[in-house]
């Protein structure tokens, strides 16, 4: 594998639910590349099939058609088994930190959880206790409390304990699903830069979802702008911003609430 | 006390039935088939509870009818939850295919039985009633409801956030059933089991009642109070004292639920 | 003075097993048709201020202080005479749409609901009412959301649905509490928008609460600052934000503003601006 590969090749990426009266398709013909170490913000609201999307490229649903390819191997079409490479390379932060972690196991249990199942056979597997330790201190958390539960802690430090369990495998890419969208905006910033940090410390590939512009345009480099399913615009960050080409572009960079001082 | 009474009052209940049980395996005041002419006798110093109807010392039955109260509820509710958590998790876990269905429909036609027929069933089986037709019989019957319960609250889980992380840590199916869903559907499952064991006590005393339960020569509550029936006009005590326990220990078990499904919860735990 | 609808004074609501009260002697006016922002962050104490405003607080909850809506006294107050105020004097909005509409009706029976508890409408004309409401708060299609279930409903519309119901006996004081946070960002803008419509048509006081400053600022004329179930700060918009005087102010301003800050620098977090205490965050 060459080093201009990109990390992720999605190529018309389709995914249909049949489950209710009519089907729905969540993602309709999807195309694009991530390369290496980039930061991906995913913009779009709720039906706009981003968190489907998401979800496909971490092999957790399987699309309908289409294909991804991640470090240079498809990951379509296979079994749980031959998928562990997949799940320690790339790891979820979801949006709810009240839902995103058992409240039934400690901390420590929660964030050694990846480094406990079956995707080690045959590679090196890192001591869990040990990691959780760095892992704690590395997103600010005090390693003491590791025999706590999730509900002793608030949101903001809820989702770092998720950041450290995504980290916990030590992946290549990171995928925030709405990771912030669930905080107080004065929690927000300190989540942000953590993210920040990482990605520039760990060398990752970020790929942040939001339905909100400003947070991606101040964390990512480039941007995809979806609607119904659809890519309706593409590209790098600022010049999105500053000169948006599609009505729903333009709808969600006039949503974002600003601070009227006057 | 104030922290948890249900279930300190519940273990409490609890005891005194396991302790009865207990007793009775080494020593009753008088052997509790032993005919004696003093019938209907009321309580007095001799007979703490009085005699019945052939004379047998109550209190004496009371105490051997605690160990079949007990053997009754454990082995239902065991049957019950042993085999009808895993078939409601399992059904869950399947909720989008035929084999979730199928297992529900199952489940419905169990509880389309009374514990009652499945009791006569397995009797007429068997040639005639005992103890362990009784028990099995009960058991069966409890399966449904606490697959339903395991079902509704494992379905709960598997919509939560922390199941899509354990998949992605590469966690296996059973690994997510076994250390993520079961642990979070133990409050609900101890309420039923708690519920069950109440139910489980009630029927038996219905199927000793009705003859369908154990063999007449042991002394069960129920059985106690269906050999009241005759006096219950002359001397109520025959049958206060088998029904008074009964209350108790279904009482006893279902606070002792509430107190453990408390006891368990870690978001409890914590007095800020 | 005269014109204040509601005023609280040194309010304190404590319940039982907590160290902190909830809410720790706050005092604030609204007047007739004015604005007002409550912002805080989870935990601070504002949606208590507004169930105690409502009366709507747990029974375990000791509430001392003064609350005065028109010169009468609202601590104390019998539950039924307080049903009289709530839905028509004093409406809220609050933030889960889905569970503040009840799933098996069907939503036009909802808001006739709120219409008629208070006598607003002789029978007949209640549902015309309710078509006119929805219509006014920006529902395209009011006989078909009238006539449909929550479920059948997007968040968006759902919450209008709310603030008709809010709005439909164009009470003196609208009480929202994170009306937006659950909807997406286009849908916020939009239901934002229609908010303010309809308060300015029904002529309505608003107390706006969230912990969003931006939301807020768009919507109000005056803010206080709560933290830790006191008020720290409050005064016009223009002199908080402007010219907070508060760290904590400085450091919610401070965080609500991504753009300052150029891409992938460190944004300012509101330790920066004011240590709290152990209470953890």
């Amino acid at each position: 594998m060459g080093t201009d590969e990109p990390i992720y090749r999605v190529q018309d990426l389709v995914r249909v639910f049949s489950h209710g009266p009519q089907p729905v398709t969540a993602v309709d013909r999807v195309s694009f590349e991530v390369p290496a170490g980039q930061r991906l913000g995913i913009v779009g609201e709720s039906g706009s099939g981003k968190s489907t999307l998401i979800r496909m490229m971490a092999g957790l649903r399987r699309p309908s058609s289409g294909d991804i390819v991640f470090r240079g191997q498809s990951i379509v079409g296979r079994r749980e088994s031959e998928l562990a490479w997949l799940r320690r390379g790339v790891q979820l932060v979801f949006q709810d930190p009240r839902s995103s972690l058992d409240p039934r196991m400690k901390v420590a249990d929660i964030i050694a959880e990846p480094l406990r199942s079956k995707i080690w056979k045959g590679t090196q597997r890192p001591d869990p206790a040990s990691r959780v330790v760095d892992l704690m201190a590395r997103v600010g958390l005090e390693p003491a409390d590791r025999n706590r539960y999730p509900h002793q802690f608030s949101g903001g430090q809820r989702q770092r304990i998720a950041i450290a369990r995504a980290l916990a495998p030590s992946p290549q890419v990171l995928i925030a699903d709405e990771a912030v969208s669930a905080l107080d905006v004065s929690v927000r910033a300190q989540v942000l830069n953590l993210f920040g940090e990482l990605v520039a410390d760990q060398g990752l590939t970020l790929i942040f979802v939001s339905h909100d512009l400003s947070v991606v345009r101040h964390m990512c480099d480039a941007v995809l702008v979806m609607h119904a399913g659809r890519i309706v615009e593409a590209g790098p960050i600022e010049q999105i911003y500053l000169d948006p080409q599609h009505s729903y572009t333009r709808q969600l960079i006039a949503s974002v609430p600003r601070l009227r001082r006057g | 006390m104030r922290r948890n009474p249900a279930l300190l009052i519940g273990a409490a209940m609890v005891a005194l039935v396991v302790v009865f049980a207990l007793i009775s395996a080494v020593w009753t005041p008088y052997n509790p088939t032993e005919v004696t002419p003093g019938r209907l006798l009321p309580p007095s110093t001799a007979h703490l509870m009085g005699t019945d109807g052939f004379g047998q010392d109550i209190a004496s039955r009371v105490l051997v009818g605690a160990r079949s109260c007990l053997l009754v509820g454990v082995v239902a509710v065991g049957i019950g939850a042993l085999l009808g958590v895993p078939l409601g998790v399992t059904a869950a876990v399947n909720q989008h295919s035929w084999l979730g269905t199928v297992i529900m429909r199952a489940t419905d036609i169990v509880y389309a039985f009374p514990a009652l027929l499945l009791a006569i069933i397995l009797a007429a089986a068997r040639g005639s009633g005992s103890t362990v037709t009784a028990m099995t019989a009960i058991g069966i019957a409890s399966i449904p409801a606490f697959a339903r319960v395991s079902r509704g609250a494992a379905l709960q889980v598997l919509s939560q956030d922390y199941i899509i992380a354990a998949r992605s840590a590469g966690t296996t199916p059973g690994g997510i059933a076994w250390r993520h869903v079961l642990p979070n559907i133990t409050p609900v499952v101890l309420v039923q089991a708690s519920v069950s064991f109440g139910l489980a006590i009630l029927a038996e005393a219905a199927l000793s009642y009705l003859g369908l339960g154990t063999p007449p020569t042991t002394p069960t509550w129920g059985r106690m109070i269906y050999e009241s029936q005759p006096y219950l006009y002359t001397n109520l005590n025959l049958a206060l004292w088998p029904g008074l326990f009964i209350a108790i220990a279904v009482l006893g078990f279902n606070l002792l639920g509430d107190g453990l499904r408390e006891l368990v919860d870690p978001t409890l735990q914590d007095v800020r | 003075m005269t014109d204040d609808l509601l005023t609280i004074d040194d309010l304190s609501v404590r319940f039982p097993g907590n160290r902190h009260p909830a809410v720790d002697r706050i005092s604030l006016r609204i007047g007739r048709g004015e604005r007002v922002g409550l912002i805080g962050e989870s935990g601070s104490g504002k949606s208590v201020t507004a169930l105690a405003v409502m009366g709507l607080l747990a029974d375990n909850a000791k509430t001392t202080g003064s609350i005065r809506w028109q010169g009468d006294e609202l601590l104390g107050m019998h539950d039924a005479q307080y049903s009289r105020l709530r839905g028509e004097q004093i409406s809220m909005v609050f933030q889960e749409p889905m569970t503040a509409l009840d799933p098996t009706m069907r939503t036009g029976r909802q808001v006739a609901e709120v219409l008629r508890l208070h006598g607003g409408a002789p029978a007949g004309e209640a549902r015309s009412r309710v078509l006119q409401t929805l219509a006014k708060v920006g529902i395209g299609d009011p006989q078909r959301v009238a006539d449909s279930f929550p479920y059948q409903l997007s968040g968006g519309q759902r919450q209008r649905v709310l603030i008709a119901m809010a709005l439909i006996n164009t009470p003196d004081l609208l009480i929202c509490d994170e009306p937006t946070t659950a909807l997406d960002v286009t849908v916020q803008a939009r239901v934002l928008e229609l908010l303010q419509g309809g308060l300015d048509l029904a002529g309505s006081a608003l107390l706006f609460i969230s912990h969003d400053l931006a939301v807020v600022s768009q919507m109000v004329d005056r803010i206080a600052v709560i933290y830790e179930g006191r008020i720290v700060e409050s005064g016009t918009r223009s002199q908080i934000l402007n010219a907070p005087q508060h760290p904590y102010t400085a450091g919610l301003i401070a965080t609500a503003d991504l753009a300052n800050v150029p891409a992938g620098g460190r944004l300012p977090v509101l330790d920066d601006f004011w240590k709290r205490t152990d209470r953890g965050h």
